[in-house]
């Protein structure tokens, strides 16, 4: 079979991109809904990687890599050096056990973004903290159809207890909205497709929508009323609960004002709906960032987080060879196949990376990029998946020099510098008037990151 | 300070207990497990920790701490003594616990709107999946409302009132589809977003059809063309075939290829079958004649709709008051009761009166469906603990009974304001059990306490396995839902569930396990004359503790420790691992393996108990077939000396103390019945439901009875969180 025939079956099949991706931006009228006029927004993406890194080939060392060298698992990035920076010497101080004793995977994915130390449970009374994302996202509120979107490759995890006596719920979210109240993720492409784009219509359904519209709204009044009744006879733990409710009709009239003025055609956008789950993990991932990307492009969101697996994943990597599990693999006590194996995963997500970075940096927008309006950090908040440490974590940050941010550096913090410093810095950034943060203790210069 | 405290409280805790058993090792920074006892009594009139005391007090009352190697023992009394000191004093010993506002699980959404409208809408590719707390993906304070799960309410109410009212019935039944991964052959290669068959052979799949009618199956295939012939396949559901059907369409171009035959409720199996593979060595190309399976579908059924259902009321002329009729009987439903008069003038306030009779039907769904009444449940609160209202124990028991809405029958009862007097209460309780819908009490309670949710996931290396497939996994699961059903329909004895000397098989299952053969089709009771040991030889559970090359004595034994004895083993201590995946260090058995392993005394004092309950199901395999040949190395010796043999050892061991069993099912069923974890409040319960032989239907309308289920708790946060 020719090469041409595999393209015209996997169109057909929509698992792949199916329009070239960058001819689909540039040029077309797919352009964000700030539209020309105004500036171009700034945007804050965070990705998480499950199970630490192989630290000694991945976390470059001062005295050895100076400013610009890179590790050996680094080395995919080095085509966008310029654009990214990797920070060294951060810390997780809440991500430690703290008399809390097992558990460092669960504690890792609860304390990525919200700097906070998670209360030991499995049951009903979780508690983390509010994540850097949502902070955004709330002083953000209202400006575009989703405060934030939170992404993942992996659904919501098993029965029982997932990691040494902690909620299943710590290792399978990395977004809080409040302490005790993770922001569930969308894992399915073509549901997020389907979020994104349903307002992407002929004209002729776009008529049928206009009346469908009327009736969400007659429905929504007719809701509000019937939850007014329902909060008599709560008390206030419950009328707090019942909020949720109303935050989330708020959010559904949010998305009838979007989808009144959307633009969204089906012929302007970069792919088919995806008809098919993917199998192979790789093209879900790079689906789910695809997606990402469009969703920032067209301004339907300013901030995203996105779990590239739950903490404590044992998933295998079949396309890389490697058939063993992830974290079974990140216990190799020094065998010296499995860190083979680590490695490969390792180098893999830094492909993964270095790629979506590529990718962002090549979309134009006002005088720069897209990546210039997105600031980006990766990374995991444990060190090295063998030793289960929180600290000198392994993280990159790219993007967001339309706001001042520098890249192309290895910048080392000596003593302890909190990750928690960083986001204070983002969120100020971002506009969310934060002075602290989970354990953090001041601010990071980020026109030096 | 530790005297003091004692003495304080009333009855005293005998002085020298904490002093003699607990502070030796639970004092200090260096406290064992982080608890220390003095810095808790120095603080505890706030009781800033009192979860730290109903630790203590649970570790008490199951008499493993003081640890058995311990130097001192307490007697027997002592610690009753103690036990009871503490229960008075602490406050969460009596305190009835609050359930809050919480909305319903995807699973009772599903089955709701299935039940008001008969429509069965894809919820698990829709929405994401709920989160487990206490075990159980149904615990109230985790159920929560969030902006995602909002907006997907809203677009999934809108698609299900338009299926509702789509005259064609298989719109109502959304196609079931299988690709990728969910595609399974015995032969051919995963290429091209599919299967790829280069000689004769099937792609096949199990779908589980709900309702007996007539269904259509879809192949989505492709063929590389060669030879005098078109590529052909026949189509398969269960044991009906199609006639040979041709496929012209090259690899770029798939079609869809159908057939159309009547199917009876359970799981089938579809296949595609290429049936003319072709090949001429030498000749010119194209020579080879090869084919591709992409997609199996199964769309119906496409019967014309049950007498019961929702159109079928739909009044056929325009008047409106029929349809007003048609919607308060609706609402009435799907609010559980909880109507108000104007209710059915206001959803009609949602259209205009000259819109289609469809428009305004929609929109009036779409209402109820979005409706807190529909989606959100709470008992409320007040200042002091009360007895739910009738409307909300309806709801409580069709959610806990039936994973389901209340009936009419149970609202009558609420109507007449009878339903939580005794007589009422237990009546109702037999009756609901009697109903086909108490099935999810084996299917939504049961694979959820035996964790066997696993199993769908599961892949045993095919290599070594090679008859695991979806429809024999599906079996598993289906053995052990059939097996739980009998027990409560039957109304017997809890303990039967690891004593049974019978299981339920269907004929791939029989096969596997080596039984005699069994007709095909519907699964039938045998008996397993040598082995009565119930659950422990299920295959589901079997397999669902063994890694994919080996079985695993560890998670065996775990799973033993906690689901039927519900003593959890701690998590093991960081940076320890298990065993590498095929179990093999050169030399050495998997026994020796682990006794090196339990040579760390970190590790020993936990795997001591787990490996040894594990180590009892050797004589099975790591997809639950019964092992053949001698070296079977199924001997376990417990802490205390005991030495046992293979699962009728283990089942031996489980029934001379019958009580923690009991006691591990009844727990799980309150937790699973109250959607909230339990606490010391519930101990005479527990105790009261574990210490006699009991049935199941009885053990669950003991738990209605009960107040944890009929009573609701004072929300702390209302009290500004002051205990």
């Amino acid at each position: 079979m020719t090469s041409c025939d595999r393209r015209a079956i996997l169109r057909g099949l929509g698992t792949a991109v199916t329009l070239p991706w960058l001819e689909a931006f540039r040029g077309s009228n797919l352009a964000s809904a700030a539209s020309s006029a105004t500036p171009a927004p700034l945007r804050s993406a965070f990705m998480f990687i499950p199970n630490g890194v192989h630290a000694p080939d991945w976390v470059p060392e001062q005295k050895v890599h100076g400013d610009r060298g890179l590790t050996p698992l680094l080395e995919p990035i080095s085509g966008q050096r310029d654009r990214i920076s990797v920070l060294v010497g951060l810390d997780h101080h809440n991500a430690k056990a703290l008399g809390d004793g097992p558990g460092d995977h669960a504690r890792s994915s609860a304390c990525f973004l919200t700097a906070a130390h998670p209360r030991k449970t499995s049951g009903e009374d979780i508690e983390a903290g509010i994540s850097v994302d949502q902070v955004m996202a709330k002083a953000l509120q209202g400006r575009t159809r989703f405060d934030s979107l939170e992404l993942g490759c992996e659904g919501s995890m098993g029965t029982g207890g997932c990691d040494s006596g902690y909620a299943c719920v710590y290792s399978g979210n990395i977004s809080w909205s409040a302490p005790d109240r993770p922001s569930p993720k969308e894992s399915n492409p073509r549901a997020l497709y389907d979020r994104l784009f349903a307002a992407a219509r002929t004209a002729e359904a776009k008529r049928a929508q206009a009346e469908r519209l009327e009736t969400r709204r007659s429905v929504l009044d007719f809701v509000r009323e019937d939850a007014r009744q329902l909060e008599k006879k709560l008390g206030a733990g419950d009328r707090d609960r019942l909020d949720e409710y109303f935050e989330g009709l708020r959010g559904v009239e949010r998305q009838l004002e979007y989808l009144d003025q959307a633009e969204l055609t089906t012929s302007n956008l970069p792919f088919d709906r995806p008809e098919v789950h993917p199998e192979n993990y790789r093209e879900h991932l790079r689906l789910m960032l695809d997606l990402m990307t469009v969703a920032f492009r067209t301004d339907q969101t300013r901030i995203a987080t996105m779990m590239w697996a739950n903490e404590g994943t044992n998933r295998s990597f079949p396309f890389l060879g490697v058939k063993e599990g992830h974290h079974h693999l990140s216990h190799h006590k020094g065998d010296a196949t499995m860190i083979q194996n680590i490695r490969t995963i390792n180098r893999f997500q830094n492909e993964e990376f270095n790629r979506f970075i590529e990718r962002l940096a090549k979309i134009p927008e006002g005088n720069g990029s897209l990546l210039d309006h997105t600031m980006i950090l990766f990374g995991s908040a444990i060190r090295d998946g063998n030793r289960h440490d929180h600290d000198n974590l392994p993280i990159l940050m790219a993007g967001g020099e339309a706001a001042g941010l520098r890249h192309g550096k290895n910048n080392y913090f000596q003593g302890k510098t909190p990750l928690a410093n960083l986001f204070v810095s983002m969120m100020q950034t971002m506009g969310a008037g934060v002075d602290a943060f989970g354990d953090s203790t001041g601010t990071i210069d980020l026109q030096r990151v | 300070m530790i005297l003091a405290w004692c003495l304080a409280i009333n009855p005293p805790l005998p002085e020298s207990y904490l002093d003699r058993y607990c502070v030796g090792c639970h004092a200090d920074e260096d406290a064992e497990a982080g608890l220390d006892i003095e810095a808790l009594i120095e603080q505890s009139d706030a009781l800033g920790d009192e979860s730290s005391w109903i630790h203590i007090l649970e570790r008490i009352r199951r008499r493993d701490m003081p640890p058995v190697d311990h130097r001192r023992q307490p007697e027997e009394s002592a610690s009753a003594e103690a036990e009871a000191a503490i229960r008075a004093w602490l406050p969460a010993a009596t305190r009835l616990p609050h359930v809050p506002l919480r909305r319903m699980t995807r699973d009772a959404w599903t089955q709701a709107v299935d039940e008001l409208l008969s429509v069965q809408f894809p919820s698990e590719s829709f929405f994401p999946a709920d989160d487990i707390g206490e075990g159980f993906n149904r615990t109230a304070s985790l159920l929560r409302m969030s902006p995602l799960l909002t907006e997907k309410y809203m677009e999934a109410a809108e698609q299900v009132a338009a299926m509702a009212l789509d005259p064609n019935p298989a719109r109502r039944f959304p196609s079931k589809s299988a690709q990728g991964v969910n595609l399974e052959a015995e032969r051919g290669t995963r290429r091209l977003g599919g299967i790829y068959l280069s000689n004769r052979g099937e792609v096949k799949t199990v779908f589980h059809v709900e309702r007996r009618g007539r269904y259509e199956v879809q192949a989505r295939v492709a063929g590389q063309q060669a030879g005098p012939d078109p590529v052909k396949f026949v189509v398969r559901a269960g044991s009906n075939r199609s006639e040979p059907l041709s496929v012209a369409s090259p690899l770029s171009e798939p079609t869809i290829i159908q057939y159309t035959t009547q199917l009876n409720a359970g799981p089938i199996e579809i296949g595609a079958a290429f049936i003319n593979d072709f090949f001429e060595k030498g000749a010119p190309k194209p020579n080879d004649r090869n084919a591709l399976v992409l997609e199996l579908v199964l769309v119906g059924p496409l019967d014309r709709p049950l007498p019961d259902h929702f159109l079928n009321k739909m009044p056929t002329s325009r008047n409106l008051n029929s349809l007003r009729k048609v919607l308060r009987d609706l609402v009435q439903r799907a609010f559980r009761g909880n109507t108000y008069s104007n209710d059915v003038d206001r959803l009609l306030s949602l259209s205009d009166p000259e819109d289609s009779w469809n428009d305004r039907l929609q929109a009036a769904l779409v209402g109820v469906l979005m409706s807190p009444r529909f989606l959100l449940v709470a008992e409320g609160s007040s200042d002091t603990p009360r007895q739910i209202e009738d409307q909300e124990l309806a709801t409580k028991l069709s959610s806990f009974l039936w994973n389901g809405l209340p009936d009419d029958a149970l609202l009558r009862e609420v109507g007449k304001g009878t339903l939580s007097q005794e007589d009422v209460l237990q009546r109702t309780v037999k009756r609901m059990l009697k109903d086909p819908r108490s099935r999810s009490i084996a299917e939504n309670f049961g694979l959820q306490w035996l964790h066997l949710d696993v199993l769908a996931k599961h892949r045993p290396d095919p290599d070594r396995f090679p008859n695991i497939d979806t429809k024999l996994r599906q079996a598993m699961q289906q053995e052990t839902v059939h097996f739980l059903d009998h027990i409560l329909r039957r109304d017997l004895p809890v303990d039967e569930i690891i004593r049974a000397n019978y299981t339920f098989v269907d004929s791939a299952l029989a096969e596997h396990y080596g039984f005699r053969p069994v007709p095909s089709g519907k699964f039938r009771r045998v008996r397993t004359p040598n082995e009565s040991f119930g659950l422990l030889r299920h295959a589901s559970i079997l397999m669902a503790t063994s890694n994919p090359t080996r079985t695993s004595p560890v998670k065996r034994g775990k799973w033993v420790l906690t689901s039927l004895l519900d003593a959890p083993p701690p998590p093991a201590p960081p940076g320890v691992d298990g065993l590498t995946a095929d179990g093999q260090v050169e030399g050495m058995s998997l026994r020796e393996q682990m006794e090196m392993h339990r040579a760390n005394p970190d590790c020993a004092s936990c795997h001591i108990r787990m490996d040894a309950l594990g180590f009892a199901l050797e004589g099975f395999d790591a997809v639950g077939r019964a092992k053949t040949g001698t070296d079977i190395d199924d001997l376990a010796e417990l802490p205390d000396g005991t030495v046992f043999r293979g699962a009728s050892g283990l089942r031996d061991v489980l029934l001379a103390d019958l009580q923690p069993f009991r006691r591990s099912l009844a727990r799980h069923l309150l937790v699973y019945a109250t959607q909230r974890g339990t606490g010391p409040s519930d101990d005479a319960l527990l105790d009261a439901l574990s210490k006699d032989p009991i049935t199941l239907p009885q053990m669950i309308e003991k738990i209605v009875l009960s107040d944890a289920f009929l009573r609701q708790g004072v929300d702390r946060v209302d009290l500004g969180s002051k205990p």
